[in-house]
């Protein structure tokens, strides 16, 4: 036979041999693919679990930031220690750049949360769904693109707005001041209509979040009326109130108490944060030998700590001095360095990481923001000296009376009462900021601070990523 | 009388050797009457020619000469011997025979006959050379016998082979480099016809006239040899390898072909090419050996990973490292089991080394694929080169018996220049008093604290090696086997490591008739590994290394009561709490084989089916005990992972070979492949252990309320096409096409089939008439071709949703699912196209010979990591982008400087130089990467530039006290602080005043090799070397700003750090360096890492055992490695990369490098 003939023949067979393209097919076999997945109410509420997640500022940078950014650009608190030590040392010093670690933590969590609940309601519609299910779920992920945009919207402006799943637009601008305070205005006033009074678990979206969250976002972009509208809505629930004891409100066996609207939920030893890990010195006395810290630590300064009444019961959750490892007396109060205690050491953590919940928008929070916006609104009045009164009984503080106070002293009063009530909750860079005194603070403590510095820098893999996006002034 | 013997199997051993260089061969025997073909050979479709003849002079006692080649795969059918007649007309006989298969005979005297080709002029030429190069007389031998083989054989016929026999010489010949003995090496007296070739033991007996003084000893691959007999009876050679021969044979893609045939850049490395030495795996024997292929051992551990650029990097996002294929397999080389898992270790970025599980003694060959030619027929796993294996096979003839042992001991080479507890003392207190926090230790702390603890010593330790390797090899006429053992046992130089390995090899080849062939490659092994468990982490979750480095000098190891001291000061572990509380265990079995059968179809035609099956399974098991903080935080974790990896092979290629006529000669080969990846994972782990004793031992042990379970499954297939023509013309001009059409289930559904051609020319100008005698060889080469790469893992053109974070809900928690990644059905190839011109040379017989290559290589549709915005809840989208180029040049030159008869001298020299070059990125941009846990990112993919170059800020200086630092661009900085470049004049220093630093390529590699023979014994040095390469050591940037103020640090860095007293200073002042601003990836941390290492030492002695029976060969030898390193780097390792494989390399708590001595035994039996 001819050679040429025989080869022929031969590779003909042997190509037959091998079945064709239909060998190439990708089988997923770990994963799960969007058709099978996103088709049962299971897959939906799964991938709302993770959209949770990220509005819970589940990464240690995403809790970082929230925690640390107010904390460390205001002035509350300084640090020393720890590999994370240049990130905060450029915060306290207004030298932060768009490379900052931190704030791209937050950027990231809060836009993943969009993301997720993008795929979500854009997977809703499916006559296999109940229409509870259907309600119920739209209104949580409405609440949670709600609450991430206001988050970021706090932090850096206007930002770019994903309001769908679909990809064909990636590289999107900045909405306008206009878009975005609408947009946030809408998803949590829809939210607040559709979702339950109570949550289902504490975690999850209530009405009294949706509520709590915009009551907050229409007070830091100062539209009062508005304000004092949405924090009446919050007291007519009936749901909230005052823990009696102010330690109480941050105790591990009070966690999703009547005072909390909105928190970032944590739980050791798996899902936790680590704020006092970030806190104590390494010959701090920690009550498991179990647990350790990390090498940062966190100080109070003596002027703050100072200036609380005696009888004032929040400086209990100050620690002033202690007995270290080695036995010997530490002195804090006097050097700068007390130290916050207001999350105690969980019994069930393990290593650096603590389960206590980290409180955003509380009852007390409310009552506050109200007696702002009231006195803004109407100047002094009896309803917003009591609203502060309130917050002052719980606290054994003494208590204010209208005539002693204008309208301008009274909004001093309500900006110190917050420093002394929210202390190292992520509040203080937001109050400082509608108080005004956020730049001019940061350059009496000898800062570079400028006014640009109210924003946060878009962070520069996001500036590199996308042409149309525009910096913040300054950065 | 009978002159010499020669045993038949030695006949078929000789055959099997490949050869352009010829040797006549003489044979006489007493005539028999046995019948003249035993009857059991018509059972056999045919029988080697050389077996026929030799049976033709035992029955007529005759004896034939032939040049070698002559015979070489010429094959006599059976059906033509059985009309042989034992009729003594042996000329009748000799006719029949040797016509069909184009060969000629001429009878000298009456028993000696000369068998020649019809018409053939290539051998001739080599014929003449080889014949005539040990005579005095060789210009007047060439002048008076010009090419014509008939005439010399006539000659030499005429003048030596009728003298009387008065002496007779006996001994044996071996190996200079092995000490093994060689069989088959032609044994001549000078001037004479009278010869023959060793035997499989080395041995020789030679019969001589007296008149005789010089013997010649000659041997394919070999340098020749003249030796005087000086009235010696017994003369004991070594012959020095020959790297130049000429005859060498290379493997290609699915095939062979004669080196002087090749027409793409093939690196080509045989035995005495591979370095000496404690080698783990197959890589580590060719580091630095060949030109153009960068192999860097990123990691110092026994067993570490290597990394290997051919001809620079091809990928920014797909995989850089060459295809393997050992024995025909391609196989899987991706990384074994790396992370950490729940015991809080982390990833190890370099995971061990895949080829841990070859055994390096079994390698006979290594051919490195660099250009498109030989690369396409691999089409899309070609673009970064491919390395073929070639293992031993047993050869005819008898079986050999090969015993090594060598045991070793290792150090440190050069430890970290850290401070001193006094220096330590001295610099906190000085810089604490800088920054007004008063004075640390007091004059009785320094009393009670002394000279303090060395924590570099407490970690590291002298470590032993051991090595036992036993292989046996033969065959006969219609099988041959090698099978080996192996056993290799290496403790490492930090405490708590090392690897163990146990290898075992079958190759085992069966004739079938006389036109089928099985045969069979098996490898199997256990490999052991006891990992150091440093890797990128940092503070609580870093490892021994790290915290060795940074640990408080001034404190002791141990509590007085005998637990381990925990500085109050400090957050990372105590180091050698880390050593012996944290267990990291890896056991991988892997076995290797593939069986193939072939089948000639025609003389000219054959088929081929490969299957091949690559199988391993690895455990990793890993416990963190209370000895350390996160073992104490959770009273013990466990973590055992395990991954089985496979992979099966189905090929078919047909191969047509045909000299069409003496002009033109063609080889095809076509054929299919199928191969298809499987792997498999388990991970679980479990906390709160009521007692460290059990380890992994038991799981159930711990609370089972505190576990966690994860698995994965994973597949991909490839299914190709492919196909080859060589055309020879004219013995001048060499083509070579090449395709090959792969589809990939990792692709798109739109682009699942890429197709890679290549084309390749070679002119062999040695041939040419006008090209001067001068040179003994040149050829020209040049190609082009386009190749692929496929390695972006699984499913990365589609949308699926994985594990997400963990969510709270009612203090309980609860999983989550999250979307993997964004689709991209587009998804396609990377495509890298080359072009290659190259010349071969040699000169002076061969003594000089060089091989130059000019490549330029360009990556087109890049596989990148398109970076999103993280706005939009995706971090990339993997899309085909840009262009990259590499262009460089690279040669070797091998050159015999001197030969005597008891002295040569040889060195081998290799040099490359490359630029990468990021020609297009598309709209990409930038994309800054490598980003490094609280250091930030350290480098940039930037057009224009490098791929990875380092990025950061530049510091031009320390500002000084009466600088005018607040109008400066950094107002907060104090004097002794760096001064940041301020590029874009902006008066502040931000991002956009990062430059690029550095260049992680180097501008040139190269090695040099020195191969000292006298006598018995040899000397070979390797140097090796890179120049103009950058590395980032991290560990200055954790010395620079440390962490914790109670961090130890680089010496230098506090005794030459700016004070008011020092301000010329190289290092800033230490005093809140947080507050230096600029940022910690800076000019001041990245290093030169050019180096040159005197990286093998080795001394042989080739012990005599002419008189010992049972021993073929003996040797004993003492070889060194890493002995000295020439470098400004201030690091272990200037090769180390902490990230592995990547393109982006950083030196971070990086394993340090061995300084090794090694004696050995190698015994032939």
């Amino acid at each position: 036979m001819n050679p040429y003939i025989l080869y022929f023949i031969l590779i003909t067979f042997a190509a037959s041999l091998f079945s064709c393209e239909d060998t190439l097919e990708e089988r997923v076999f770990s994963e799960l693919t969007p058709g099978t997945f996103l088709t049962t109410e299971n897959g939906i509420q799964s991938l709302l679990n993770s959209a949770y997640a990220n509005a819970h500022l589940h990464s240690f940078d995403g809790h970082v930031a929230y925690h640390y950014l107010p904390a460390m650009t205001s002035g509350e608190a300084w640090n020393r220690g720890g590999s994370i030590e240049v990130w905060f040392t450029a915060l306290s010093d207004f030298a932060w750049d768009s490379n900052h670690r931190y704030v791209l933590g937050l950027w990231n969590d809060g836009f993943q949360a969009i993301r997720d609940a993008n795929i979500v309601l854009d997977n809703i519609e499916n006559e296999n769904f109940s229409t509870e299910f259907k309600s119920l779920v739209t209104a949580e992920a409405r609440f949670i693109r709600g609450w991430s945009y206001a988050l970021l919207y706090n932090n850096f402006g206007p930002v770019p707005l994903y309001t769908s799943s679909g990809t064909d637009s990636l590289l999107i601008p900045r909405a306008s001041e206009e878009q975005m305070r609408t947009f946030i205005e809408t998803e949590l006033t829809t939210a607040a209509a559709n979702l339950p009074d109570k949550p289902s678990a504490f975690g999850k979206a209530s009405k009294g979040s949706a509520l709590g969250v915009l009551s907050k976002h229409l007070l830091n972009t100062q539209q009062w009326q508005e304000c004092l509208n949405v924090t009446q809505q919050i007291i007519d629930l009936g749901v909230y109130g005052l823990v009696p004891e102010y330690s109480e409100v941050f105790s591990l066996e009070n966690e999703g108490n009547i005072e909390m609207l909105w928190a970032l939920p944590r739980t050791a030893p798996e899902a936790t944060q680590s704020i006092n890990a970030l806190t104590f010195p390494t010959d701090y006395p920690l009550p498991l030998p179990s647990q350790n810290v990390f090498a940062a630590r966190t100080y109070l300064f003596d002027d703050f700590v100072n200036s609380f009444e005696a009888s004032d019961t929040r400086t209990e959750l100050i620690v002033t001095e202690y007995v270290n490892k080695s036995g010997e007396p530490i002195q804090l109060l006097g050097n700068d360095q007390s130290l916050s205690l207001k999350y105690e050491f969980d019994p069930n953590a393990t290593g650096a990481g603590m389960g206590n919940d980290i409180p955003v928008v509380r009852y007390a929070d409310i009552l506050l923001s109200r007696a702002e916006a009231l006195n803004e609104v109407n100047g002094p009045t009896q309803e917003a000296i009591d609203l502060i009164n309130q917050v002052r009984a719980r606290a054994n503080a003494s208590l204010l009376s209208l005539g002693d106070f204008t309208q301008e002293s009274i909004r001093d009063q309500i900006f110190q009462e917050r420093r002394w009530e929210f202390y190292l909750e992520g509040k203080s860079r937001e109050d400082q900021i509608r108080q005004g005194t956020f730049i001019s603070g940061g350059q009496a403590r000898g800062k570079n601070a400028q006014p640009f510095h109210v924003r946060f820098a878009i962070p520069q893999l996001d500036v590199d990523a996308n042409p149309d996006i525009e910096q913040n002034d300054g950065y | 009388m009978k002159l010499f013997s020669l045993p038949p199997q030695f006949f078929l051993l000789a055959m099997l050797v490949l050869s352009l260089f010829s040797y006549p061969v003489w044979s006489q025997t007493v005539a028999s009457n046995l019948p003249l073909f035993p009857t059991n050979a018509q059972q056999d479709q045919t029988q080697d020619l050389a077996t026929v003849l030799f049976t033709l002079s035992e029955k007529f006692g005759v004896e034939f000469n032939y040049d070698k080649e002559t015979l070489f795969h010429k094959k006599v059918k059976n059906q033509l011997l059985r009309e042989v007649k034992s009729n003594n007309d042996l000329e009748k006989a000799l006719e029949h025979i040797l016509s069909p298969l184009g060969l000629n005979y001429k009878k000298f005297e009456d028993n000696s006959y000369a068998i020649y080709p019809r018409t053939e002029t290539r051998e001739v030429k080599k014929v003449e050379r080889e014949v005539t190069n040990p005579g005095a007389t060789q210009g007047e031998e060439e002048e008076s016998y010009p090419g014509d083989l008939l005439t010399s054989l006539e000659k030499l016929t005429n003048t030596g082979y009728t003298r009387l026999v008065e002496q007779t010489i006996t001994g044996k010949v071996a190996d200079s480099e092995s000490g093994e003995p060689l069989p088959g090496v032609n044994v001549l007296g000078k001037g004479t016809t009278a010869g023959t070739v060793t035997d499989v033991e080395g041995n020789y007996r030679l019969n001589l006239a007296d008149e005789v003084t010089t013997i010649v000893f000659s041997s394919i691959g070999y340098v020749s040899q003249e030796v005087a007999i000086n009235g010696r009876s017994t003369i004991d050679v070594t012959m020095t390898p020959d790297v130049q021969s000429l005859s060498e044979v290379v493997v290609i893609g699915y095939g062979t072909v004669e080196k002087s045939d090749l027409t793409g850049a093939v690196s080509s490395l045989r035995s005495v090419d591979f370095n000496t030495g404690a080698n783990v795996s197959v890589d580590q024997m060719m580091l630095g050996r060949a030109a153009g292929v960068q192999i860097t051992q990123t990691s110092s551990e026994p067993g570490g990973g290597l990394s290997i650029r051919i001809r620079g990097a091809s990928s920014i996002n797909a995989g850089n490292e060459p295809l393997y294929v050992i024995d025909g397999f391609p196989i899987d080389n991706s990384t074994l089991l790396s992370g950490g898992g729940a015991a809080g270790l982390g990833s190890n970025q370099n995971p061990r080394n895949p080829l841990n599980s070859l055994n390096p003694n079994d390698i006979e060959s290594i051919e490195i694929l660099k250009d498109a030619s030989a690369t396409a027929i691999y089409g899309s796993r070609g673009a970064n080169g491919v390395i073929l294996v070639t293992t031993k096979k047993g050869s005819r003839g008898g079986v050999a018996i090969n015993y090594d042992f060598y045991m070793g001991t290792q150090s440190v080479a050069e430890k970290m220049n850290l401070l001193t507890a006094p220096q330590y003392i001295e610099g906190i207190n000085a810089i604490s008093e800088a920054m007004g926090d008063g004075t640390v230790f007091t004059d009785a702390d320094i009393n009670r604290i002394g000279n303090g603890t060395d924590w570099q010593d407490q970690i590291y330790q002298t470590a032993p090696l051991f090595n036992h390797n036993l292989s046996a090899s033969g065959g006969d006429e219609n099988t041959t086997f090698y099978a080996s053992l192996n056993y290799f046992d290496q403790d490492g130089v930090i405490k708590n490591s090392g690897i163990k390995k146990y290898i075992g090899r079958l190759n085992l080849e069966q004739s079938i008739g006389e036109r089928a062939k099985v045969g069979i490659n098996l490898n199997t092994s256990l490999v052991k590994d006891n990992n150091n468990v440093d890797g990128l982490n940092i503070n609580e979750a870093a490892g021994p290394i790290y915290t060795a480095l940074l640990y408080d000098p001034t404190e002791p190891v141990f509590e007085e009561d005998g637990t381990f001291r925990q500085s109050p000061n400090l957050t990372i572990n105590n180091p050698l709490s880390l050593v012996e509380g944290v267990s990291s265990e890896n056991e991988t079995n892997r076995t290797i084989g593939n069986i193939f059968a072939q089948y000639d179809i025609t003389e000219d035609l054959q088929a081929k089916i490969n299957f091949g099956s690559d199988r391993q399974t690895s455990r990793r098991d890993i416990y963190n005990s209370t000895l350390t903080f996160r073992g104490e935080a959770a009273n013990g974790i466990a973590n055992i992972s395990t991954l089985e990896r496979s992979n099966v092979l189905l090929e078919y290629t047909m191969t047509y070979n045909k000299s069409l006529n003496e002009n033109h000669s063609i080889n095809l080969l076509g054929g299919v492949t199928y191969q298809y990846f499987l792997s498999r994972s388990f991970n679980g782990n479990i906390t709160t252990f009521p007692t460290d004793a059990l380890g992994t031992d038991n799981l159930s042990l711990g609370d089972t309320g505190n576990d966690n379970l994860g698995s994965n499954q994973q597949e991909n297939t490839l299914l190709s096409y492919l196909g080859r023509i060589n055309y020879d013309l004219y013995n001048k001009y060499l083509f070579t096409f090449s395709m090959r059409a792969d589809g990939s289930s990792r692709f798109g559904e739109n682009n699942k089939f890429g197709y890679f051609p290549s084309v390749a020319l070679g002119w062999k100008l040695g041939e040419e008439e006008f090209v001067p005698e001068f040179f003994d060889d040149l050829k020209l080469r040049g190609s082009w071709g386009q190749t692929g790469n496929q390695e972006i893992g699984n499913y990365a053109s589609l949308l699926t949703f994985g594990t997400g974070p963990l969510v709270v809900f009612d203090n309980q928690v609860a999983t989550s699912t999250d979307p993997s990644r964004i689709a991209n059905p587009d998804l396609k190839w990377e495509t890298t196209e080359q072009l290659n011109v190259g010349i071969d040379a040699s000169i002076i017989d061969g003594r000089i010979s060089t091989t130059l290559d000019y490549f330029v290589k360009n990556t087109k549709d890049m596989l990148i990591r398109v970076p999103l915005p993280r706005a939009t809840g995706y971090n990339f989208i993997l899309s085909n982008i840009g262009e990259m180029e590499n262009r460089g040049f690279e040669f070797l030159i091998n050159s015999t400087n001197m030969i005597t008869p008891n002295f040569t001298w040889n060195t081998s020299f290799n040099f490359s130089a490359i630029r990468n070059k990021i020609k297009d990125l598309g709209s990409v941009g930038d994309i800054v990467t490598g980003n490094i846990q609280d250091v930030g990112n350290t480098a940039i993919f930037r057009e224009g530039d490098p791929l990875a170059a380092y990025y950061g800020y530049e510091v031009i200086g320390l500002f000084q006290e009466g600088d005018n630092i607040a109008e400066s661009a950094q107002p907060n900085a104090q004097p002794g602080y760096p001064i940041f470049r301020d590029v874009n004049g902006d008066n502040a220093i931000t991002p956009a005043d990062q430059v690029i630093l550095g260049n992680p390529f180097p501008d040139f590699t190269y090695g040099i090799q020195n191969s000292f023979s006298y006598k018995n014994f040899q000397v070979d040095i390797f140097f090796q070397g890179q120049s103009g390469a950058d590395l980032l050591n991290i560990n200055m940037i954790e010395s620079m700003y440390p962490a914790n103020f109670r961090r130890n640090r680089l010496a230098e860095q506090i005794l030459d750090r700016w004070t008011p007293q020092n301000t010329d200073a190289t290092w800033p002042s230490g005093v809140n360096p947080f507050a230096y601003g600029g940022g910690k990836v800076n000019s001041l941390v990245l290093q030169d890492a050019s180096y040159l290492r005197l990286r093998t030492l080795r001394l042989n002695y080739n012990i005599p055992v002419g008189d010992v029976r049972f021993l073929r060969s003996a040797n004993v030898y003492v070889t060194g490695q890493n002995l000295f390193t020439w470098t400004n780097y201030n690091g272990f390792d200037p090769e180390a990369n902490s990230f592995g494989r990547s393109n982006v390399r950083v030196d971070y708590s990086s394993y340090p490098l061995a300084r090794t001595w090694m004696i050995g035994v190698n015994i032939g039996l």
